[in-house]
């Protein structure tokens, strides 16, 4: 089975997109924080991370820089979910090598599945 | 000067008291014109010491504090006071600033619960959000029409509170002066031409018309912040959109001259009823006609509108006519230089 890593701190957001992701048929694994997700992350090797920006401690970028730095996860696509709609935002997270950015309000589940899809494919 | 005025005057009154006395004695004693000599002096050093205490010491200072105080009026409100003139003034120029230093730290504390209650806000709407789409798409189990129906309208509540959120996280912005921190040498045609693509569906969904007339020549760079001259952009055409009926057209054209970049959107939509035409840019404001549409507003995104325009040296106006339609036009100056503009932050 497909593994997807959601690394978001909001309980409820968290809980809807795993629903989400579980039902379309993926293995979906949550991570709360930083430390957490990149702990998962080496150790499950999932094939996508969903990151969110704003997390308690270590912040979705400090997250991208890390994972640069780690040979086994280096190469997973990483989808970026955040609350943040600033363009430099945008910029920075690509440039530390995520393959796309979702606005959480713009989008809904559905909408980032079908993004998922999009990644794997 | 530090003195107060109440010890200047019981100075110069017993200045000339004592003057006088001097005078009456020397008078009485001799019957010599001398007296009259000092009592003359003394009143010429008197009125000269007292022209000198009021124009130095109150007059001048109140000048300051007119021009300072209709500084602040204006919203320079970091401005303060600084001493001068005799202690009474002083007295009241401390109080003005400890006053003004509570009327500031108040507009802070609002705009930042604002700006913090409109962050709060977005996750939880964002999980309802979430959760009425995905039980609205069969994610929970299959829904009836009537249930769908219910769970589209609040999705689309959801949407609009997200959308306010958004709009009273700009005004604060605005407001705390966070703003065009991010400039750029951008085209305005490229944002407008984005944009219009961006609305094609829904102007479909509506079945109005929307084009972008051909732009003549090439449109210059200009120095601005990109996000927010979207931002602008976008709400005109939105508004366009939105108070424009069905088989309705919505009109935009770039123009440039020698001075300036004109941005038009022009609708057939319901118009703006002409003695609401002055407020169309206040904070809040809807107009009438507009309530009465099944269209779901802030009253923010004008006030927005105008605040991002002129902050880029530009201007923003309008003509409608209730029933027939609007025309909003801004302007981008060509003329302001990279290095002014940068200057000027």
């Amino acid at each position: 089975m497909i593994k997807i890593l959601i690394i978001e701190d909001d309980k409820f957001l968290r809980e809807l997109i795993v629903q989400k992701v579980s039902g379309e048929g993926y293995e979906a694994l949550a991570a709360s924080d930083g430390t957490e997700g990149l702990k998962i992350a080496q150790e499950e090797k999932p094939s996508l991370i969903l990151l969110d920006l704003i997390l308690p401690g270590m912040d979705g970028f400090e997250i991208l820089l890390q994972m640069k730095a780690m040979e086994e996860i280096k190469h997973i696509p990483v989808i970026i979910l955040s609350n943040l709609g600033q363009k430099e935002d945008v910029d920075r997270a690509v440039e530390l090598g995520a393959k796309d950015y979702m606005i959480k309000a713009h989008f809904t589940p559905g909408e980032i599945t079908k993004k998922i899809k999009e990644v794997l494919a | 000067m530090k003195f107060s005025i109440q010890a200047a005057v019981i100075f110069i009154v017993a200045l000339l008291f004592v003057a006088s006395l001097i005078s009456v004695y020397f008078a009485a004693k001799d019957e010599q014109t001398l007296p009259l000599v000092l009592v003359a002096g003394a009143n010429i050093v008197a009125v000269t010491l007292l022209t000198f205490v009021i124009t130095r010491g109150i007059l001048r200072p109140l000048k300051i504090i007119r021009g300072v105080v209709s500084r602040i009026g204006k919203g320079d409100i970091s401005l303060r006071m600084k001493k001068t003139g005799v202690r009474e003034i002083g007295e009241l120029q401390d109080a003005f600033n400890s006053m003004i230093t509570r009327v500031e730290r108040a507009q802070k504390m609002k705009t930042e619960f604002v700006s913090l209650a409109a962050h709060q806000l977005r996750t939880p709407l964002t999980a309802i959000k979430w959760s009425t789409t995905m039980a609205m798409e069969g994610d929970a189990g299959p829904v009836s029409k009537e249930q769908k129906e219910l769970l589209q309208k609040a999705a689309e509540s959801t949407d609009r509170m997200l959308r306010l959120v958004n709009d009273l996280l700009n005004v604060a912005k605005i407001e705390e002066g966070r703003y065009l921190k991010k400039l750029t040498l951008s085209r305005i045609d490229d944002i407008v031409k984005g944009m219009v693509q961006s609305y094609q569906d829904l102007a479909k969904r509506k079945r109005v018309t929307l084009l972008l007339k051909d732009v003549k020549g090439v449109i210059p760079e200009v120095v601005m912040d990109e996000e927010k001259m979207r931002l602008v952009v976008q709400n005109l055409l939105e508004n366009a959109l939105h108070y424009t009926r069905k088989e309705g057209k919505v009109m935009v054209r770039i123009e440039q001259n020698a001075k300036e970049i004109q941005v038009s959107i022009e609708d057939t939509g319901i118009g703006i009823p002409k003695e609401q035409e002055g407020r169309i840019f206040e904070k809040f404001f809807r107009a009438a006609n507009a309530q009465k549409e099944e269209v779901d507003g802030s009253g923010l995104g004008l006030y927005l509108a105008r605040n991002i325009v002129e902050a880029h040296g530009g201007k923003i106006w309008f003509k409608s006519k209730e029933g027939k339609g609007t025309t909003f036009v801004f302007s981008l100056p060509l003329t302001r230089g990279v290095e002014e503009f940068l200057n000027k932050r």
